[in-house]
């Protein structure tokens, strides 16, 4: 009886635990003033298509940034592309939208998700370094540089 | 029992534990880090032995990469994921050998969980050069799933199984004498 009641009070607590810990963990980052990002895209071939000074606000995701400068098209539920964006996925693992591509008035870069995807760098001040969260929980701040640039889910398997 | 019938008998309980392991590890994929899987190999690790473990570790990982519906992990990842989940009979049966309660495993699965996600960081950052801290701060919160998994299904469900297993096993190796003639 001890022992299915210590079970319980253990079972209880690693739970609550690790919830108060994922919770912190996948908090979502919004901006927390006003500032200015730069954003470079680089397309399938390698090439810089986009490099430029883009305006966020106050309280805004990395993903609403990028929606007000540029055509994005997101993952469907079904990982098909959708123009709309308006499918977020909610499983704890894969919270928010994926990135297919993004287009502006004189450049397209789309991606499949099955072969080709986005990868999205900050810049630490040497190099361009993977994020860690994907488009709607990007942390960034005042005069960040993120890249968005093309790739081959191969890439240095070939 | 002769040699031959208890290889047949051996063989067929590996294929059904198998096969145990890749249904319900199937069935879960949909929840990240949360299965059965480590709760079932440590089971198997104690009750049925160390090579029938390791056969049937061996023959799961590679029908989850060959037979699920999710797709293979990339094939560099491979023997990361072998390694991995062949380390719990190798540890169960040398250095935690003397652990046998459902806390003691429960610990162990615990650990587990994050030694498992480590296993896959050589591949990442060499092979997909994926920087180290990105990749560990990355997949820290898996960890943490798959280690809470770990320890819940073991401290629960470790005993009940293992009460079942032991009887299963003594029901199916029992010799049959054949009436004489």
């Amino acid at each position: 009886m001890k022992t299915t009641v210590l079970k319980i009070v253990i079972s209880v607590i690693v739970v609550l635990t690790t919830a108060i810990l994922v919770h912190f963990l996948s908090i979502s980052n919004q901006a927390s003033s006003d500032g200015t990002l730069r954003i470079v895209i680089v397309d399938e071939n390698g090439e810089t298509v986009f490099d430029d000074d883009v305006i966020f606000k106050e309280n805004d995701t990395f993903f609403d940034v990028l929606n007000r400068e540029f055509e994005l098209t997101c993952a469907s539920s079904s990982y098909q592309p959708d123009s709309t964006c308006s499918n977020d996925f909610q499983s704890f693992s894969y919270t928010g939208k994926i990135l297919l591509g993004i287009a502006h008035d004189d450049f397209d870069v789309q991606t499949d998700w099955a072969h080709s995807f986005l990868a999205l760098e900050i810049y630490n001040g040497i190099d361009y370094v993977l994020t860690t969260q994907g488009v709607n929980n990007i942390e960034f701040h005042d005069q960040d540089q993120i890249r968005i640039s093309f790739r081959s889910v191969l890439e240095g398997l070939d | 029992m002769s040699q031959k019938h208890q290889a047949i008998k051996d063989a067929a309980l590996i294929a059904v534990l198998a096969s145990i392991l890749f249904v319900q590890q199937i069935a879960l994929s949909f929840l990240p880090n949360i299965q059965f899987t480590t709760l079932l190999v440590v089971l198997y690790s104690r009750i049925i032995g160390f090579k029938k473990t390791m056969l049937i570790v061996i023959i799961h990982v590679f029908a989850i990469n060959i037979l699920s519906p999710f797709g293979p992990v990339i094939p560099m990842q491979i023997p990361a994921m072998l390694i991995g989940w062949l380390l719990i009979p190798i540890l169960l049966h040398t250095v935690f050998r003397k652990f046998s309660s459902a806390w003691t495993l429960a610990i162990f699965g615990f650990f587990f969980g994050f030694v498992y996600g480590w296993m896959f960081i050589p591949v990442s950052i060499w092979i997909l050069e994926i920087p180290f801290l990105t990749y560990l701060y990355a997949d820290v919160l898996f960890e943490l799933i798959m280690a809470v998994s770990n320890f819940l299904t073991i401290l629960w469900l470790y005993e009940p199984l293992k009460k079942i297993l032991i009887e299963q096993k003594a029901r199916y190796y029992m010799t049959i004498s054949e009436p004489r003639n």
